[in-house]
């Protein structure tokens, strides 16, 4: 260390001179090559004092108009070093970061009543009673079509799909599944206005999934007929029993068919594995929902029902815009049977948007 | 000890004004930037940011199929991935990511690094500063919004810490430099 490079340690600011750290606090490549200091180095006794030693400018910025031993200046222009800076900008970043976990690990609520396993119990007839709400209704023209609705895909071209004489379609979802239960809401409200549902249930999603507990209906043993389709509803996945998807397991295995036109049609849109899926006569889809389930987040069964009747209600928007997409999917494959709902205005600009009229 | 004398005569004068400017920027390291460790671990961080973000990016687009990650407790990549916060502006973040990275990488070639322009480093300084602002957003909206967290996502967000504490450290000395 006796020796200094040409041209570098030699032009020191006078801070080092007075005992300052050179800026690098870190002690980089640069520093070591650095020199001592330079009252060292040109053979003057260190001019170090408490007030040049701590405190005193960095180098470069002392530059001292008394002479090379002249205390640095107050309040002098400071540069951090690059440790200090680092220290700085990581410390910021950590506080922050940590903060917001303390207060999510604070604030979040213990085990609470809503975490046990959801049950299914016949659904209410009067939630149902609210839920079939006719295309004619004033709400559902006023509800209209959202735009903060993602609409049905449509995949013209394929081969119908049909059973008994009919065109079908058929529902793939989970009873865990948040988007499903959402989804549920507007299924049912859709497909009523063509046949009927029996054996329906009221459940939630799963507590433990996000977002938790969304109260919905589920078809799991539930039937449906119509004279202008067939509906075919399959909960292929059953409810969870506890955190991270414990308990579960395979409620309805999917038939070949199903799997397969799930498969084909999923990695058509590159979405797979998404649920809920909807399928309409192979020409219409559903894959993973229509609109934001936090929407009904901490809202039961009644509240939700009765939130239909007010269609600037965000849940109104949710599940009557839905139907009403639903509803203009189902007659592209009904042949726009029966007239009563499929000529609807509303059924006609929601045919028009998909592009199925 | 010795001095050597070559140019310390007129650079010793005390009132050198923009000699010692001059010696501030070697101060920081001016003539060392080249393959010193920053330069390199910026570059790798970025690679690093930008593999995850293009896995990510992928699994976005393909369902989210085949996204490992471990099943414990606050941990949930599909709910994360899945989630209406994993879109901005109909984009996804995923991808905002591997289009962040592939520019970081660029920007932490070692010809960027060694380059006298003086905006490159300012460039630099607010791309980490822009990231580490959406980062801290994104890690609100695990917390908060979503309540799962994403360790794929977490990967992601540590190299763009690591790269904003690397970047703001070293960016005096970049700025100092003659343009």
């Amino acid at each position: 260390m006796g020796v200094v490079q040409p041209g570098r340690g030699q032009r020191r600011g006078r801070g080092q001179e007075s005992g300052q750290k050179p800026p690098d606090g870190g002690g980089g490549a640069v520093r070591s090559r650095r020199p001592p200091a330079k009252s060292q180095a040109r053979g003057a006794p260190p001019a170090r004092s408490a007030s040049t030693t701590r405190g005193g400018p960095k180098p470069g910025t002392g530059k001292a108009k008394g002479g090379r031993n002249a205390p640095a200046q107050v309040g002098a222009p400071r540069r951090f070093s690059s440790a200090t800076l680092a220290f700085i900008s990581a410390g910021v970043v950590v506080v922050v970061v940590v903060a917001f976990v303390i207060v999510r690990v604070v604030g979040s609520p213990g085990p609470s009543p809503n975490n046990v396993t959801p049950t299914l119990t016949p659904a209410s007839p009067s939630v149902l009673a609210q839920v079939e709400i006719g295309i004619g209704a004033p709400v559902a023209r006023a509800a209209g079509l959202p735009s903060s609705l993602n609409p049905p895909s449509v995949y013209k071209g394929q081969p119908a799909l049909v059973s008994a004489g009919k065109p079908e379609a058929f529902y793939v979802g989970g009873e865990f599944c948040p988007v499903c239960a959402a989804e549920r809401w507007a299924i049912v409200m859709a497909f009523s206005r063509f046949g009927s549902f029996a054996g329906l249930k009221e459940t939630t999603s799963s507590p433990w999934d996000t977002p938790p507990a969304i109260h919905t209906f589920s078809f799991y043993g539930a039937s449906y007929t119509s004279k202008y389709l067939v509906f075919r509803p399959t909960e292929t996945e059953s409810n969870d029993t506890g955190p991270n998807a414990a308990g579960r397991k395979t409620l309805v295995p999917l038939t070949s068919q199903e799997s397969s036109l799930w498969t084909k049609y999923a990695s058509h849109f590159d979405v797979i594995n998404d649920l809920p899926f909807v399928d309409f006569g192979n020409k219409v889809f559903v894959i993973g929902g229509s609109y934001d389930p936090t929407i009904l987040s901490g809202l039961d069964q009644g509240q939700i029902a009765a939130k239909l009747k007010n269609a600037q209600d965000p849940v109104a928007q949710g599940i009557v815009g839905t139907a009403n997409y639903l509803t203009a999917a189902i007659c592209s494959i009904t042949g726009n049977q029966p007239a009563s709902v499929c000529s609807a205005s509303i059924v006609t600009q929601a045919s028009h948007a998909l592009g199925v009229s | 000890m010795s001095v050597n004398s070559e140019g310390a005569g007129s650079a010793l004068d005390p009132d050198l004004g923009p000699q010692a400017d001059d010696a501030d920027v070697e101060d920081w390291g001016y003539e060392s930037w080249g393959p010193t460790w920053r330069p390199i671990t910026a570059l790798v961080l970025s690679l690093v940011g930008w593999g995850i973000a293009l896995y990510l990016t992928i699994e976005h687009y393909t369902g989210n199929s085949h996204l490992v990650c471990p099943a414990v407790s606050g941990v949930s990549c599909q709910s994360v991935t899945t989630s209406a916060q994993s879109m901005l502006f109909g984009v996804s973040v995923a991808l905002l990511g591997l289009i962040f990275f592939t520019a970081m990488v660029a920007i932490n070639l070692p010809i960027a690094w060694r380059t006298s322009l003086r905006w490159v480093a300012w460039l630099r300084l607010a791309m980490v500063i822009g990231a580490m602002g959406f980062v801290i957003y994104l890690v609100y909206a695990e917390l908060f919004m979503i309540k799962a967290i994403c360790l794929w996502c977490t990967g992601v967000h540590l190299a763009t810490f690591l790269l904003f504490v690397l970047v703001v450290s070293c960016f005096p000395a970049m700025s100092a430099r003659r343009d």
